[in-house]
């Protein structure tokens, strides 16, 4: 086994496939691609397996298990329910509660705030905006990480200066300030702007300034790898049969880097979802009514010594979508890159 | 090495510049007239203009660069506030201690909880305290840091009364308006912010600290020293955890640095008046010299920071300065 996770990833069958034909396995020898190998270790990890289940998950519960939720409940997440405050204190969860006009209505989780709103559909609402967001804003910084990083020790010299030069000028911002400023300002008048309704208010916005801060990390990191790997035979016979210098980036170096960009993403979408939370809590970030993790702490914060729930559940769902994430990603890391050289 | 010192001086400079007019332009191309939010309620055009003109807000942005540049190197000025002309300097220098005993505290308590157990974890991974370690470092940098402080005063500060919850005393004595001061009160009151700070870096921290020590147990030098008779208590201080540390320093160096900037969320949480708050304020109602204020003080200490390292680094290792 030892021979097989130390394989390089330019020929990552050939240990399986003479392990395979030293055992005598019968007929043709088929070796192990590097995917398949891959997907063999991550099996073995039972917790990445557990985080990975949980994303997906969460996935289905936030696009399809609201909808679902707040047909059954008869109430969104944005409506105002009478009984959902009771001497100025949101409900505790599993209450049934006057919903006005004779009705009666259950909060599950309880109410998130003074208007009585319901906490369990607001957080289910608020995993969509957080998924949508991290992910949305995580394509976007890491595409553009990869294409400089790619771009920058691929053609090296002058481009490189210029590429590390701005990556080192970014990082000397105050960033969490900057981010601020821009969803307080720039954001602000983006965030009517819902891509033909397909997003809600305020995601289209929060993507592009969360996305505009994580770009840097994986340029750094590609460009690091690309370094090494543009001086590799196969780019230079890549080269002698007359391929074009985008070509041999895209075809032959990006390949090489598959497996670092989805183990970054996985992790970066765990920061974003923090970030994104940061940003909502600060009141820069998703506007109100709509509900986000960040706006649900945000409004914890005046009462959460009275009914402690409020802030419990928000966070409870921050920590466990960033967990699992992060989990995934090392499990991934553990995967796609045996040898460790991420 | 005077070359050098030279060489990262000048591109240090560069830097500040590039920082302040990035802000300086994303600010003007905002659409919000400052003049007419400080003009007062339902302003004439011409009153709105008059606040313009004695704001400087008139002006072509590159002047009111210029103008700043001036104001800095010249008097040592940031200029006054839009919002209520008070000096950007003293709102600064009010600001600052707070920030400042609330980064460096935590970086000191972080920095104890860091240190014994990522190298304990290092020398002996898998062992049962290792496998605690880098769970309580997955759940430190998965949590929200508004949640942590939020959990760490409901427990500590609402339900057990050790600690407030809320707010910041003087060191030096209390100032008008406070109703407390001096050191006792000032360490007691940040306590919880300390901790909230502690928790998330120290969790980084630990991560780090335990993969440098890993790694330099397995440089060749660490073998010649054993080899050479080296007691393991030498080994360790001298060879392994010197050069383990050093990774760990920049790093360091860096976080305190940024955090420095502004430490937004934990000075929310805990109603501190520090940088973060100011900047906070400073941007809700489009007061640009207190922005651009925070601005510069947070990039100075970023650049001057790396600047430090970077010197230090030159210092030690001689083939980065030739380089």
């Amino acid at each position: 086994m030892a021979t097989q996770q130390r394989s390089t990833p330019l020929v990552p069958g050939a240990a399986a496939g003479a392990a395979d034909f030293a055992e005598g396995g019968g007929g043709g020898v088929v070796a192990r691609g590097y995917w398949e190998q891959a997907w063999r270790r991550f099996k073995r990890d039972r917790l990445a397996i557990v985080s990975g289940v949980f994303v997906v998950f969460l996935g289905l519960a936030a696009f399809i298990g609201a909808p679902l939720a707040q047909h059954w409940l008869g109430h969104g997440p944005n409506d105002l329910i009478k009984g959902g405050v009771d001497n100025f204190v949101p409900v505790g969860p599993w209450s049934h509660v006057d919903a006005g006009q004779g009705h009666r209505t259950l909060l599950v989780l309880g109410s998130s705030d003074l208007l009585g709103r319901d906490e369990f559909l607001r957080l289910l609402y608020g995993a969509r905006v957080s998924l949508e967001v991290a992910i949305l804003a995580t394509i976007l910084g890491v595409s553009m990480g990869v294409a400089l990083g790619t771009i920058a020790g691929f053609y090296g010299g002058f481009v490189d200066t210029i590429v590390s030069r701005l990556t080192e000028i970014v990082m000397a911002f105050p960033l969490l300030l900057f981010a601020i400023a821009l969803a307080a300002t720039v954001g602000d008048r983006l965030n009517s702007y819902t891509m033909f309704g397909i997003f809600q208010h305020g995601i289209v916005s929060l993507t592009l300034v969360i996305g505009l801060f994580s770009w840097f990390y994986p340029a750094r990191i590609v460009r690091a790898q690309v370094l090494s790997l543009r001086e590799k035979e196969f780019v230079e016979a890549a080269r002698m049969v007359g391929n074009s210098n985008l070509r041999i980036m895209r075809s032959h170096l990006l390949p090489h880097l598959v497996g670092v960009i989805i183990v970054y993403s996985t992790l970066t979408v765990a920061t974003n979802i923090l970030f994104e939370a940061a940003l909502s809590y600060l009141g820069v970030g998703l506007p109100l009514p709509d509900a986000s993790w960040g706006n649900l702490l945000s409004e914890a914060v005046q009462f959460y010594t009275l009914q402690p729930w409020v802030m419990l559940f928000p966070g409870l769902a921050i920590l466990f979508t960033t967990l699992a994430f992060n989990l995934l990603g090392d499990g991934l890391r553990d995967a796609l890159d045996p040898r460790g050289s991420l | 090495m005077i070359r050098y010192i030279f060489r990262r001086l000048l591109w240090a400079i560069v830097l500040f510049l590039a920082v302040t007019i990035v802000t300086y332009v994303i600010f003007y191309l905002i659409p919000v007239d400052p003049a007419r939010l400080a003009a007062g309620r339902n302003p004439t055009p011409q009153e709105v203009k008059n606040v313009a003109h004695y704001l400087g807000t008139d002006k072509p942005v590159y002047y009111q660069y210029g103008l700043f540049l001036k104001r800095l190197v010249i008097d040592h000025s940031l200029g006054y506030s839009f919002a209520n002309r008070q000096s950007v300097n003293s709102a600064i220098f009010a600001a600052a201690p707070v920030t400042i005993s609330l980064v460096l505290g935590g970086a000191i308590l972080w920095m104890f909880i860091a240190l014994p157990v990522g190298i304990y974890s290092a020398l002996h991974p898998r062992s049962r305290l290792d496998r605690v370690a880098m769970a309580s470092v997955l759940v430190g940098i998965s949590a929200h840091p508004v949640w942590i402080g939020l959990m760490l005063s409901y427990i500590f500060g609402f339900r057990l009364e050790l600690f407030p919850i809320q707010g910041y005393c003087n060191l030096k004595g209390s100032i008008a308006g406070q109703s407390c001061g001096g050191p006792i009160d000032w360490l007691y009151h940040m306590v919880l912010p300390w901790l909230t700070f502690a928790v998330l870096y120290a969790a980084f921290y630990v991560r780090m600290i335990r993969t440098n020590v890993m790694e330099t147990l397995n440089e060749d030098y660490v073998r010649t020293a054993r080899a050479k008779g080296a007691s393991e208590i030498r080994v360790m201080v001298q060879h392994v955890i010197r050069n383990a540390m050093l990774p760990v320093v920049t790093m360091l160096g860096m976080d305190i640095a940024i955090a420095l900037g502004g430490a937004v969320l934990t000075e929310t949480v805990f109603g501190l008046p520090g940088l973060g708050k100011l900047a906070i304020t400073g941007i809700s109602t489009f007061d640009l010299p207190i922005i651009v204020g925070t601005v510069v003080f947070a990039s100075v200490m970023v650049i001057s920071f790396n600047l430090l390292v970077d010197i230090l680094y030159a210092w030690v290792d001689p083939r980065i300065r030739l380089a």
